[in-house]
């Protein structure tokens, strides 16, 4: 009973009055300023590592994975409440979570969102136990030519994002995929669609498109509709999901979880792409299919289990290897090191109170979170009767600072404000945004590792069917095409018929 | 809190009094320009030498993290500023190496005045299961057997460079294989998709360590003191076969040379203090004090060297 | 812009205008990252230069813009909601225009000036705006700002114009 031991000690630690002090302010504090529209997880992160610099390494660690896991959860709320995700994961919450926030249901959404990451959190934190070892080594067996056949198979899935047109989405998947590609090609230098702007070597960043393409044309759209609009919600009707929701939003969770907690290992596209397949799933299962994107509780629940579970397991990259899977990730490995701790192949040995100290700690930080946010879920409903003429001036400050502190840079404004007449006109042509999105993520990722997949095999094409996962990744986005994609092309007639 | 508070104006006292220099420099706040985000060697290594240069002046001296292509935009935005020491810049070796592959917003070489180094750190040539060898000889037999492929941190990073030369040197085809950052290069090499990545020390040693890595020789002039068993390029016959991942101080170029002098003195009052040699080892790295003209000559040598290898090797932006 | 010359459609008896300028915008789009990608070189599909990859997909943007148009004049039956409605233009470039504006202040102005002058002009897009009222958000919203950002966070702003604090 090995684990059980590993359990005592992580427990021991955790457990102290201080350091569950320090989990609730980390919490607290993630969560508050994560929920300022414009300023994503990843920022909020940034901007809250300093006040765990003077901390002891074990309460600063523990006040991290709050500020992480409060983070993560603001920006769910601001993706369910305003309309504008802070991050890839939170794309397709806000498809069916404001849909649900617009029908009065904001309260349900943001619980489901909350119990759906709470128990996703705990099966993540109880594999990142379990299995920590054995993860990690079917993580390396990814090379670039399975994460190109992983690529392909979210592209695919990313045409269950759109409600309308699967012809005009898989356009703005295409879209997206081509804003991926400006900035320094990797694998030759050339600096691609940045006409002279050194501001756009480094690519586009997501926030920009994001508070442009969602937060601005939001802002427009909602003030042409020249109706006394007192706020996102005429009435609010329950602030709890009722028994019905809770028997539907039940079986997503668990799907959710587990997707997220499998896809969550690999770095780099794990926690982006752990939402979509989430939510693609649960559209394929579901036996209402069409009320996804007008409201559908499950398109909530499952998403956001899946990226919580995700934001768990890619964990087991950076604290067994010290590789970190993105940018979240890399942040929280720096500021491990900044306390003298070395993530790392030893440190499970090495440090073991620290190891399952920290372990321990995330559960407790999961626990915190909901405990925390349940309460407020009352307040940030009550947030969606404010006047908007008082309302959106704050929305568009927040928005601005949390653009220009990415990178310091004006330019970034500019940028957004660009893309807020792009956001504008596909609202007026009915060209949905969220596939834009995957694209837009996806891109780079999928050039990047075609390419150097045919580097390594000298040009020769059959790595993509020779290697087995590849080959069955491949498949998958095959059988997804023949089964999901055509069906819904009829299907996409036929709604054209007997809907109006 | 507060004996704390006394404490670090004592601190302050004390040092301002045996700063009695040729100049009153600093009279007010100084920033220093870090362009890369946050969390970076960059950063650290910059908010680390901005601590300790603000307890000997009595100013503060403000970090500024400037980040975007490559470390571009805070360079160029130092490059522009007010040549008078009150905006610094802090950049790494890939400075001197960027001029050779890309078009940059700035001049390197006329743009700015060299201040100081602060400290360097070999890079580590490591394998996988991709290429299981155990040594120098064995890596040597195998590069000359079959053209292999090496990872880069992105192209014309110090990584690239770092291959580069040892290819220059030994004679070896190798072909570069381009990742976007450390992180996802070696990741590759832990799972044997890729053959080899000259790694910056920091980052491979935790793997090397597990044995998740096979360290095979290090860059510098000497052995490093984090991987003793390691040899060297140059003690292996390869000539001039020299890389250091190094980090210095830069001003605007026209900025007096007294204050100049007096930067580049306080500076080097922290490079060689015990502190610094500590907090540079942890990372198997070691403090490089250099003299104003000392540090100019190598930034210089450095971007002539990167020009020329990457002529040779054809590496430059399409 | 696309969308603008076929508001009408008088011309050509379009079953869906909407989706016949999100045609033509994907046509558009697609055709400048084709241009543009051409001018990189371009290699073979098994050693792409950098303008293989973007070159196609702009070539597969234009395709898919071309079947959205021959769709949205083909169509059988038209949709209610296929019309262009209205552009709210104003609204757009006064909250555009208030977004630029605070890119242009921040820097020399100050993050005091800066959001003061967002939130009045932004404001003004509201058709129920007030002076007094949008003063008084500007007022609390500064201080937000400033007290979060500035003094809470510690992030890197200016709070006044930079000639003052020289």
């Amino acid at each position: 009973m090995e684990f059980l031991d590993h359990l005592a000690i992580g427990l021991e630690t955790a457990l102290s009055l201080h350091n569950l002090l320090y989990a609730f302010a980390g919490c607290l504090l993630g969560t508050l300023i994560g929920v300022l529209p414009g300023l994503g997880p990843l920022a909020t992160i940034a901007m809250l590592l300093p006040f765990t610099y003077g901390l002891p390494p074990v309460g600063a660690l523990i006040m991290l994975a709050g500020i992480y896991y409060g983070a993560a959860y603001g920006g769910s709320t601001t993706a369910i409440l305003v309309n504008l995700p802070g991050e890839t994961s939170s794309v397709v919450t806000v498809i069916d979570g404001h849909q649900m926030a617009r029908k009065g249901k904001a309260g349900a959404a943001l619980a489901a969102a909350a119990i759906g990451s709470f128990f996703a959190g705990c099966v993540g934190v109880l594999m990142l136990a379990l299995f920590a070892a054995p993860l990690t080594r079917f993580a390396f067996k990814f090379g670039p030519a399975e994460y190109f056949s992983l690529m392909a198979v979210g592209l695919v899935g990313a045409v269950s994002l759109a409600s309308g047109s699967v012809v005009k989405s898989i356009g703005m998947i295409v879209f997206g995929l081509l804003l991926g590609l400006v900035g320094i090609d990797v694998a030759s230098g050339v600096t691609r669609f940045t006409f002279g702007f050194p501001e756009l070597w480094e690519g586009i960043d997501f926030i920009v498109v994001a508070v442009g393409i969602f937060a601005f044309s939001e802002i427009v759209g909602s003030l042409e509709q020249r109706e006394h609009r007192k706020a996102y919600t005429s009435e609010i009707t329950t602030l709890w999901p009722t028994r019905e929701d809770i028997r539907r939003m039940t079986p997503a969770i668990l799907r959710g979880s587990s997707i997220g907690a499998f896809v969550g290992i690999l770095p780099g596209a794990g926690l982006s792409l752990a939402s979509f397949f989430a939510y693609s799933l649960e559209r394929k299962v579901s036996r209402r299919p069409d009320e996804f994107g007008h409201g559908a509780i499950e398109g909530v629940a499952g998403p956001e289990s899946a990226n919580n579970a995700a934001a768990q397991t890619a964990f087991i990259p950076t604290l067994t290897l010290g590789i970190p899977g993105s940018a979240t990730m890399a942040l929280m490995l720096g500021a491990m090191i900044i306390h003298n701790i070395q993530p790392g192949p030893q440190v499970m040995t090495s440090n073991p109170d620290l190891f399952w100290g920290l372990i321990v700690s995330m559960w407790i930080g999961n626990l915190m979170l909901v405990i925390l946010n349940l309460p407020l879920i009352g307040i940030w409903v009550q947030l969606l009767k404010v006047p908007y003429r008082v309302l959106y001036p704050a929305i568009l400050m927040f928005c601005c600072i949390g653009v220009y502190s990415v990178s310091y840079s004006t330019f970034d404004l500019f940028m957004a404000a660009g893309f807020g007449v792009l956001g504008y006109l596909f609202h007026k042509l009915a060209c949905e945004p969220a596939p834009l999105m995957l694209g837009f993520v996806l891109g780079p990722m999928l050039e990047e590792n075609f390419r150097r997949a045919l580097v390594l095999s000298d040009g020769d094409f059959s790595v993509f069917v020779t290697r087995p996962i590849s080959l069955v990744l491949l498949l998958i986005a095959v059988a997804l095409v023949v089964f999901s994609v055509l069906p819904s092309l009829k299907k996409q007639r036929a709604v054209v018929f007997t809907e109006e | 809190m507060r004996l704390l508070r006394i404490a670090a104006a004592l601190a302050f006292a004390g040092f301002a009094n045996l700063a009695v220099a040729a100049t009153d420099y600093p009279t007010k706040s100084v920033t220093l320009v870090v362009p890369f985000a946050p969390g970076g060697s960059n950063d650290i290594v910059g908010r680390y030498v901005a601590d300790r240069l603000s307890k000997i002046w009595g100013q503060p001296v403000v970090v500024e993290n400037m980040p975007g292509a490559g470390s571009a935009i805070g360079s160029a935005h130092v490059a522009k500023a007010k040549p008078d020491g009150y905006t610094l810049l802090i950049n790494s070796v890939t400075f001197t190496m960027n001029a050779a592959v890309q078009n940059l917003p700035f001049d390197p070489a006329n743009d700015f005045q060299p201040v100081g180094m602060i400290g360097k750190v070999p890079l580590v040539l490591v394998v996988g299961p991709a290429l299981p060898v155990k040594s120098y000889d064995e890596f040597m037999a195998e590069a000359k057997k079959r053209p292999l492929k090496y990872a880069t941190s992105g192209l014309g990073g110090v990584n690239q460079f770092g291959t580069e030369v040892l290819k220059k040197a030994a004679g070896l085809k190798m072909e570069p294989v381009h990742y976007k950052g450390g992180s996802p290069a070696m990741a590759d090499v832990i799972g044997g998709h890729v053959d080899l990545f000259f790694s910056s020390m920091t980052q491979a040693l935790p793997q090397i360590r597990a044995g998740l890595m096979t360290g095979i020789m290090v860059s510098s002039e000497e052995r490093s003191p984090a991987t003793p068993d390691l040899p060297t390029m140059v003690e292996k016959g390869l000539k001039d076969a020299v890389v250091n991942q190094w980090w210095g101080l830069f001003a605007p170029a026209g900025t007096p040379d007294e204050i100049v002098q007096k930067i580049n003195a306080d500076l080097n009052t922290i490079v060689n203090s015990d502190e610094t040699k500590e907090f540079l080892a942890k990372d198997g790295g070691t403090p490089a004090p250099t003299s104003v003209e000392q540090f100019a000559e190598t930034v210089k040598k450095e971007t002539a060297k990167w020009k020329e290898i990457a002529q040779e090797a054809n590496i430059k932006a399409e | 812009m696309p969308g603008g010359s076929t508001s009408d459609g008088s011309e050509m008896k379009l079953r869906h205008p909407k989706d016949f300028a999100a045609g033509l915008l994907y046509v558009g789009v697609g055709g400048a990252f084709a241009v543009i990608a051409s001018g990189y070189r371009m290699g073979t599909a098994a050693r792409m230069g950098p303008g293989y990859f973007p070159f196609w997909l702009g070539v597969l943007l234009m395709l898919i813009g071309a079947a959205v148009i021959f769709g949205a004049l083909r169509g059988k039956d038209a949709e209610a909601d296929a019309k262009l409605s209205g552009w709210d233009l104003k609204s757009l470039a006064i909250v555009l225009a208030a977004v630029v504006l605070f890119g242009v202040l921040l820097q020399p102005m100050g993050l005091v000036a800066a959001v003061a002058v967002l939130v009045l002009v932004a404001s003004v897009a509201s058709h129920e705006f007030s002076w007094r009222a949008a003063a008084l958000n500007a007022v609390v919203l500064v201080g937000l700002a400033v007290v979060i950002f500035v003094y809470g966070l510690g992030l890197q702003f200016h709070l006044w114009p930079a000639l003052l604090a020289g």
